[in-house]
């Protein structure tokens, strides 16, 4: 499979989790495996813990956990979900 | 569409995508968390809720599957509060007092749920459940139709997380049916107990395995021993009497061999030596292996049974000797009454120192003696003739002293302790005196080295049961104890001393005859005679006689034995069935000048009677003949000759005809044997006597 390259610049991406629970630990993976798969170290993946850091769902208009969002190149896509289907995610990242 | 609405467009749909893949999300369980923005933790972890619900309905499972066990228990579980309502029942408990759970709850179990009769008791009982007294209680409860039911009550108390009492938890049992089966097995074994001890019933138990023995009271009684002192198999043989250990130890083992009750009659032997008849029964238990392992019986005590029954066989025995003596003595006497009869008419004839004379009054000496023997077993068979009257019996004993004295030699004293004012007791004055001397003289042979002899009267009361095995007339008797100091009887001799023809004397001394005449004579008299002897110490007969009338004043006939002038005019009638003593009869009769017809039987006599009949003047008969007795026969007679007079001959006295002819002191009654002048008296004073029916007109 060809990398996936941003089309714009790097790609950023947040991944919103609630502690390790099972759906979070899942996304967690997922993310990291698509990223390093796909988008080699071209990428930036925040993880940002809700049970640590609630006031950031509210800024960020996340209302559910796991919640992917690409903060960078836009248009910003929120995924949600333990991101299970990998080639509808790295779609939605805007790779191939 | 302008650029700013496409972007409020877009704005829109993408927001929608995004509701859309939340719900796509949390339908497919990929969530994790909710963020309810506006709260203190606005993260709620939908997993931890989950977890949260999940131990609720756990929970509640629980809840209900601990409020089956309390439905289910068969005992009423009563939470109450301080106040006594009710706070949680289980279903049987509501069931108990005919509730529904839900409707008790609240509701005051004193004011509801007790008789009001004892409600200040309960609330009482409850006070002390409060204040911490959780003994076993019980206590009547009602129910809703208004019956009462008995139930036994454990109690708790119930306290907040301080300690502090918020209540009880009562656990409850319906004990009514119980106590009422509890009862009625009281009742049963109060029944039971009584029975045993109102039948004088001891039980056994043993145990094989450890070889324990228990007995109830009733059987230490019936060895003589403390309760509880003998607890053992081999205690308990040591009771038993060494003559019937054998055949016990037999039927013991023959009882564990076959499984099957036994009993057997055995004796015992008291500490004190008293030895006592007793009837033991039981069962062996035995193992799968036949090994006994228990063993339960009952014990009777049957000594008095056993006298009873004793002397019962006894008084038997003697009636049986009794009729077979007079049936001997009987005939015996018919053949005396000939032997004298045609003696005397021999002496007559040869001259008295002739050697025939001397002869002769050889055969007369022992025919006396003879006839002595055949009249000590009429009396002791109860069939002498008895002129019975009213006796002073004090008076007689004085009279009787001098005589006694002589009888019983120096070596012994004879000591009087008579009662004074001594009512007359009935019998033949003959008889009484024979009595007074066989106990005199059987007293004297006891004591060969000397001694005491004591007469002692009084009157006392008997009862009914006074003589088991004796038909007894109760009321006053005059007993006369005649008590010596000699070697005392055997319990061997006291059983059969009164049998005619039992001696301990030696062969030649005594007859065998002395204490059945005693017997036969106090029997006839309808007294009673006991006897009490210790070896080594002595014996005491009592001697009861009834009580006679004060004004009765003996009158003894008295015939000259002269022969009277006209005695050649007159004719007798004889019957008689015994061929010997007609011919003699016959021949006296007739030597002395009388005219005699002779009828073998009464309707020989009637037919001569009917030819004959004016010029009979007396009619001599037996009493007791085939057919027509003489009584009868006479009575048939006096009908058609009012005037006729007539003799009795006989050797009974309490034959049913002799009783029914009424002979007493006044009948013309002659006794076989008899001698020819006995006969001519007789015969002389019946022609002199006034008929009845002409003394009553």
């Amino acid at each position: 499979m060809a990398r996936a390259i941003p089309a714009n610049g790097e790609l950023f991406l947040r991944l919103y989790i609630a502690g390790h629970s099972p759906n979070s630990v899942l996304a967690m993976a997922n993310a990291k495996a698509i990223c390093s798969e796909h988008f080699a170290s071209r990428y930036k993946l925040e993880i940002i813990d809700l049970l640590q850091d609630p006031d950031r769902a509210l800024a960020d208009g996340v209302i559910v956990t796991p919640t992917l969002i690409k903060v960078a190149p836009l248009p910003v896509q929120k995924i949600i979900g333990t991101l299970a289907d990998k080639s509808q995610v790295v779609l939605a990242l805007g790779g191939t | 569409m302008n650029p700013i609405e496409a972007l409020k467009v877009q704005g829109l749909t993408q927001r929608l995508a995004e509701a859309e893949a939340t719900i796509q999300a949390l339908i497919s369980g990929q969530i994790d968390a909710v963020v309810i923005p506006g709260t203190a933790n606005p993260v709620l972890l939908i997993e931890a809720q989950r977890a949260l619900q999940q131990s609720e309905a756990r929970a509640n499972c629980e809840r209900d599957r601990a409020q089956q066990f309390l439905d289910a228990a068969e005992v009423i579980l009563l939470a109450s509060d301080l106040d006594c309502r009710v706070t949680l029942i289980n279903r049987y408990g509501a069931s108990v007092v005919g509730w529904a759970p839900s409707e008790m709850i609240g509701m005051s179990w004193i004011d509801h749920f007790i008789p009001e009769r004892f409600r200040l008791e309960a609330l009482e009982g409850w006070e002390g459940i409060i204040g911490g007294d959780l003994s076993v209680v019980e206590g009547v409860v009602l129910t809703r139709n208004g019956q009462e039911r008995i139930i036994e009550w454990r109690n708790t108390t119930l306290t907040d997380d301080a300690g502090k009492v918020i209540g009880a938890f009562s656990c409850g049992t319906d004990v009514t049916e119980r106590n009422a089966i509890s009862r009625a097995l009281r009742r049963t074994e109060e029944r039971f107990r009584f029975a045993l001890e109102a039948s004088g019933v001891g039980i056994w138990d043993m145990n094989y395995v450890t070889g324990e023995l228990s007995w109830s009271d009733i059987l230490a009684a019936q060895y003589g021993a403390t309760p509880g002192s003998v607890k053992s198999f081999e205690s308990f043989l040591g009771y038993v009497h060494e003559d019937d250990l054998p055949k016990l130890l037999d039927v013991l083992s023959e009882g564990a061999k076959s499984g099957e009750d036994f009993k057997l009659a055995h004796r015992i032997v008291w500490a004190d030596g008293t030895i006592r008849w007793l009837i033991s029964g039981g069962r062996i238990h035995r193992d799968a292996d036949g090994k006994p392992t228990r063993a339960i019986g009952i014990s009777l005590d049957v000594t008095e049974r056993r006298m009873l029954e004793d002397q019962l066989q006894q008084g038997q025995k003697m009636e049986a000797i009794g009729r077979l003596a007079s049936g001997v003595a009987h005939d015996f006497n018919n053949l005396l009454t000939v032997i004298l009869g045609f003696s005397d008419m021999l002496a007559g004839e040869i001259l008295p120192e002739s050697p025939q004379g001397r002869d002769l009054a050889e055969i007369v000496k022992a025919s006396h003696r003879a006839a002595g023997l055949t009249g000590q077993l009429l009396a002791f068979s109860r069939q002498q003739v008895m002129q019975t009257v009213s006796i002073d019996l004090n008076k007689l004993i004085g009279d009787m002293s001098g005589m006694l004295e002589r009888l019983i030699g120096e070596k012994i004293d004879i000591s009087h302790k008579l009662q004074f004012d001594l009512p007359p007791v009935s019998g033949d004055r003959g008889q009484i005196e024979q009595v007074i001397m066989n106990l005199v003289v059987n007293a004297r042979d006891a004591m060969p080295d000397g001694g005491t002899v004591r007469i002692e009267t009084e009157i006392v009361e008997i009862k009914k049961t006074t003589f088991p095995g004796e038909t007894v007339e109760a009321g006053p008797f005059v007993v006369m104890a005649i008590r010596d100091t000699g070697s005392g009887m055997t319990q061997e001799t006291q059983r059969r001393l009164f049998e005619p023809f039992y001696t301990t004397k030696e062969s030649g001394k005594g007859t065998g005859l002395g204490l059945s005449t005693t017997y036969g004579i106090v029997k006839q008299s309808k007294g009673h005679i006991s006897v009490s002897s210790e070896l080594g110490k002595g014996t005491m007969f009592n001697v009861y006689l009834p009580i006679g009338d004060r004004k009765n004043v003996p009158s003894v006939p008295y015939v000259a034995a002269t022969r009277s002038s006209n005695q050649h005019s007159t004719t007798i009638l004889l019957v008689e069935d015994e061929i010997g003593v007609r011919t003699l009869v016959a021949r006296i009769l007739t030597s002395a000048g009388y005219r005699v017809l002779q009828a073998a039987n009464g309707e020989a006599a009637e037919k001569l009677f009917e030819t004959d009949g004016k010029s009979i003047d007396l009619v001599v008969t037996d009493v007791v003949m085939p057919g027509s007795d003489g009584p009868t026969m006479f009575a048939r007679f006096q009908l058609k000759a009012p005037r006729l007079k007539v003799l009795y001959m006989s050797g009974y006295t309490d034959h049913p005809v002799a009783l029914q002819a009424g002979f007493g002191t006044e009948s013309p009654y002659l006794k076989k044997p008899f001698t020819s002048s006995d006969l001519l008296k007789h015969v002389q004073f019946a022609l002199n006597s006034t008929v009845r029916e002409e003394a009553a007109t």
